[in-house]
């Protein structure tokens, strides 16, 4: 269905000032987000990317300009189940146990109607996400038993059980070893394959660096750059904050074997 | 079967049964978003509502229920606003409220604030047929909402700002779990007492999750504890004469204590082995 109906662009930044109380951590941002780009957005601490993400998904309120979702302005964009968003979160483990079925299928709510049972279709999808993350035999774990990085990926897979044409992750490899952050490149790359976009908050590249097709730099909320990963120029003027994929693992890169 | 030759023991069991299904329903959402003490503040509130129906010489169940249910609204509002002042919101809830009861009950012909007593504790004798309706109408209310849009108030409960994210209707969502917290806070008011009603919504959940891994297993297993210690006190009240809300959250406490030191010698010899 989406296949058909789905409009040139993704995502639409249009002078889009993003913030709190009238102080825009985002300001003046021009971006547009074509189907099937994979786009990293990298920048520093308090650098506004997880403010973008935020003003795009709703959660923080844009204060000027226009943000538009598959061509609709976001006000009035209620296709929700279109976009799936992975938070960044360390931990996911409420006060009461959960199991990671449980978990993933709260993911599945704004593609059913309140008060109706899920249906085989919507446990079929469940069980999808669950399998396309790789936890299929930890469906039934509860989270607290998961390691980190198996947490991140159940949170991957709550995302996923919409079937959403837009993935939106923050900071998905962050604090997760090398074993999780390869599933999660193997996951994200069978995503893209399938027409899926992504976009992806991210510090440090790791294995998911040869999916991204395009990057964004953002400083003081600010677009500086713009354009593909490997970018001379690009890696000339922020080495500060990137780190060449090429070189020298940086020594604060957790090693493999950390946390799983 | 001498407990169920009198009227009035059957209807404080059958009051106990519906609180002890309601309040763990309720209560698991309560903990899971680390509210356990919202019960209590309502109950504080709900107690300026009796007063104010005792005083005016109307149903107190009515009043109470006016009273928590435009508190429960009045902290969710404030919480969505902001959330720092929140904590302070609630203070002033808990106090104002049991403030006002007081006050308002010494006004009341021959009112003392020792009239409050048994609503404040719970007691076996008071509730009326009556008010056995009312219940059973409120708790199926309860049970019909936690029940039928569980999931909702899982993925609410669980993470706000996800929900939020997938388009779900996130402050309707807590204003009515605000308002079954209030409900199940007047259901309560005969039988367990206004103050130690939120006892019975958590104390439950928390023996519960001490021994399940899943969010349903804790609910159903819950409830099955919460029904047992309040059917249980309720029971030792009558033989024992002792205030009936007091005696079922000792129940549910020392069921809670037996579990935990349970299964922290059972994690010590496994650590062991």
């Amino acid at each position: 269905m989406s296949a058909t109906l789905a409009p040139a662009l993704v995502a639409e930044f249009r002078a889009a000032d993003i913030g709190y109380e009238g102080r825009a951590v985002v300001h003046g941002l021009d971006l547009t987000i074509a189907p099937g780009e994979v786009l990293g957005i990298l920048g520093a601490n308090g650098s506004g990317k997880s403010t973008l993400v935020r003003g795009l998904l709703g959660l923080t309120p844009l204060l000027a300009g226009d943000v538009r979702l598959f061509g609709t302005p976001r006000s009035q964009f209620r296709d929700w189940w279109r976009i799936g968003y992975v938070p960044q979160r360390q931990t996911v483990v409420g006060g009461i146990p959960s199991t990671v079925t449980e978990v993933v299928s709260s993911g599945r709510l704004s593609r059913v109607r309140p008060w109706k049972r899920f249906g085989p279709a919507d446990r079929a999808a469940v069980a999808d996400a669950i399998g396309a993350v790789g936890l299929h035999d930890e469906a039934r774990s509860s989270m607290a038993e998961l390691s980190g990085g198996q947490q991140r990926r159940v949170l991957i897979a709550r995302a996923l059980a919409t079937g959403p044409d837009l993935l939106v992750l923050d900071e998905p490899t962050a604090g997760v070893d090398r074993a999780n952050q390869e599933a999660l490149a193997l996951t994200l790359g069978e995503l893209v394959a399938a027409g899926t976009t992504v976009v992806l908050i991210t510090h440090e590249l790791g294995p998911v660096e040869p999916l991204i097709t395009r990057a964004i730099v953002l400083r003081n909320g600010e677009v500086v750059h713009d354009g593909p990963p490997l970018d001379h120029e690009f890696h000339h003027e922020h080495d500060d904050e990137w780190h060449h994929p090429h070189g020298e693992p940086p020594t604060s890169r957790p090693g493999p074997g950390l946390i799983g | 079967m001498s407990l169920l030759e009198y009227t009035f023991m059957q209807r404080a069991l059958l009051a106990a049964i519906l609180i002890g299904l309601s309040a763990p329903s309720v209560g698991v959402y309560l903990v899971q978003r680390r509210l356990s003490l919202i019960g209590d503040g309502l109950g504080h509130v709900a107690l300026a509502g009796v007063a104010a129906g005792v005083l005016t010489s109307t149903s107190p169940v009515w009043a109470a229920l006016i009273a928590a249910v435009g508190g429960a609204v009045a902290i969710e509002l404030i919480r969505a606003r902001g959330r720092t002042s929140g904590d302070v919101a609630l203070a002033v809830l808990f106090y104002g409220g049991i403030a006002g009861g007081v006050v308002l009950i010494s006004q009341a012909p021959g009112g003392t604030p020792g009239n409050l007593n048994a609503y404040l504790f719970g007691a076996i004798t008071t509730t009326s047929e009556q008010d056995l309706i009312v219940f059973a109408v409120l708790s199926a209310i309860v049970l019909l909402v936690t029940h039928g849009l569980g999931r909702y108030l899982f993925a609410v409960s669980n993470d706000e700002e996800y929900a939020t994210a997938s388009g779900l209707p996130v402050l309707p969502l807590n204003l009515l779990l605000a308002v079954v917290t209030a409900v199940t806070v007047v259901v309560s008011m005969r039988v367990v007492g206004l103050l130690l009603i939120s006892a019975l919504m958590i104390v439950p959940i928390a023996t519960a999750q001490l021994l399940t891994g899943s969010f349903r297993a804790t609910v159903l297993l819950g409830t099955v504890l919460g029904v047992a210690a309040s059917v249980a006190g309720v029971s030792t009240s009558f033989y024992a004469d002792t205030p009936s809300g007091g005696t079922i959250v000792l129940f549910a406490i020392a069921v809670f204590l037996l579990v935990a030191g349970g299964t922290a010698l059972r994690d010590r010899s496994r650590r062991h082995s």
